[in-house]
């Protein structure tokens, strides 16, 4: 899988569960008067506080700390980069900057809930803690991992695109000081080949036969005896092309 | 030009943002009470402000100052945020590859610091918002709460100005020639070889003889 695909796929699984995290308790503080459903529980997210069982009393908290606004934006922004980053390469750079910035508010805000819940956990000390015992709720949990994957998917979509691969030959140096050979070798020089002639030579006036046959390439083996005593050993003869090349010494 | 105000701007807001942790963020007023015969002022005033790290009060002659409460402590992010800028601002006159990775942590730390003060400012709304318990308790906005906010805008602005538009061009990346002492006579890329590309003989030509 592309990794930039991958990449924008966790940041949208991030925003959604940093959005979901907001509506799921923080802390949750429990009277020790009680037992099971009957005991009286204070569950406070990131929108508001209430009662359980709600019926018993009804206490108004007021308002609580709205933590869930930066972080359902930090979520919204995270999607909107998320969605950028299948923009054309030279307009994907403000996803990139995006979904940075909405980390960082994500990361932000999370740690600045985490602050205040940890203190929260603090407070109940001393005669407190005999009768009231305040835990985390999963809330923070998952914004906790929203906060991990939003970074892994950050990660992800400022992969770098990978190289083609080539196309044509792979030239591998040989050693470290190969330098003297271009990549592709030494390219082969030929000689140019002349076009094969009809012409037959003067005729031999002593009606052997041609001088200088197309055979008797002087220092072949089979040249050196059937030419020997004619007239054009070991020399070009009226009929021999000096230019050809298989005639050539 | 941009990129050199947009370091200033991190430097300051990195300064400005561990300077602002370190004052009182949002608290209480009150006028100190006193007498038997009824509440009488005495003139002074009774502050109690959370910074980024500590419940503080002035004047604390019994020394109440931190107890140890269960007062969130924001400081850390806030100078993590600080250290993202300050090595932003660092690395922009650096190699390119190493001004993008600034630029990364600018905006990283930007958003850091913008998600700190937000949530700070979603729990003093409800300090400020709801009932207070006596009539005259006044709410306030601290320094460090003014400097933080500013901060913040500076490190954003910082990490938008860093950013190149256009981008930087593209160094060449393809072979160096460099000349060596007074060599005026080697062309720029050597002397070329001559290598003929033969192809196949197209010759129609007769023979002059025949």
């Amino acid at each position: 899988m592309n990794r930039r695909l991958l990449g924008a796929a966790l940041l949208v699984l991030a925003a959604a569960g940093a959005v979901v995290g907001t509506f799921l308790p923080l802390t949750v503080l429990e009277s020790g008067f009680g037992r099971g459903d009957e005991a009286l529980r204070i569950t406070t997210t990131s929108w508001a506080a209430r009662l359980d069982p709600a019926q018993v009393v009804d206490l108004d908290f007021g308002r609580t700390p709205q933590y869930g606004v930066p972080i359902v934006v930090a979520g919204l922004l995270l999607a909107v980069a998320a969605a950028m980053v299948f923009l054309p390469e030279h307009q994907r750079g403000i996803a990139r900057y995006t979904a940075l910035g909405a980390t960082g508010v994500l990361v932000g805000a999370v740690w600045a809930v985490w602050s205040a819940v940890s203190a929260a956990l603090r407070g109940s000390n001393g005669i407190e803690r005999e009768y009231l015992r305040e835990t985390a709720g999963a809330g923070i949990w998952l914004l906790s991992a929203a906060v991990l994957v939003a970074v892994a998917g950050l990660v992800l979509v400022h992969a770098r695109r990978s190289t083609p691969r080539p196309g044509g030959a792979v030239v591998y140096a040989v050693g470290d000081a190969d330098e003297d050979t271009p990549p592709f070798g030494i390219p082969v020089v030929e000689v140019a080949r002349l076009p094969e002639s009809d012409y037959a030579g003067p005729a031999d006036p002593a009606g052997t036969g041609p001088v200088g046959s197309g055979s008797a390439v002087p220092g072949s083996e089979t040249s050196g005896s059937e030419a020997s005593g004619s007239a054009g050993s070991g020399s070009a003869g009226p009929g021999q092309d000096p230019r050809d090349p298989e005639r050539a010494p | 030009m941009s990129r050199l105000a947009g370091v200033v701007a991190l430097v300051v807001g990195a300064v400005l943002v561990v300077f602002g942790s370190l004052l009182p963020l949002y608290g209480v007023q009150q006028e100190e009470l006193f007498g038997s015969g009824g509440p009488v002022s005495n003139g002074r005033v009774v502050t109690v402000g959370i910074t980024g790290w500590e419940l503080v009060r002035e004047p604390d002659p019994e020394g109440l100052g931190d107890q140890g409460g269960p007062e969130p402590s924001y400081g850390y992010p806030l100078v993590l945020a600080a250290l993202l800028a300050g090595a932003g601002a660092a690395l922009q006159f650096r190699a390119p590859r190493q001004a993008v990775a600034g630029r990364l942590a600018a905006f990283t730390g930007a958003g850091l610091a913008a998600g700190v003060l937000w949530a700070v400012v979603e729990t003093w709304s409800v300090l400020f918002g709801g009932p207070l318990p006596d009539e005259d308790v006044r709410t306030f906005v601290g320094s460090g709460g003014y400097l933080v906010g500013v901060a913040a805008a500076l490190i954003a602005v910082g990490a938008v100005l860093s950013v190149e538009w256009p981008a930087r061009a593209a160094r060449p990346t393809g072979v160096a020639v460099h000349q060596v002492e007074d060599d005026d006579d080697t062309p720029p890329f050597g002397i070329a070889i001559p290598v003929v590309e033969l192809g196949p003989v197209d010759d129609d030509r007769g023979h002059p003889t025949g």
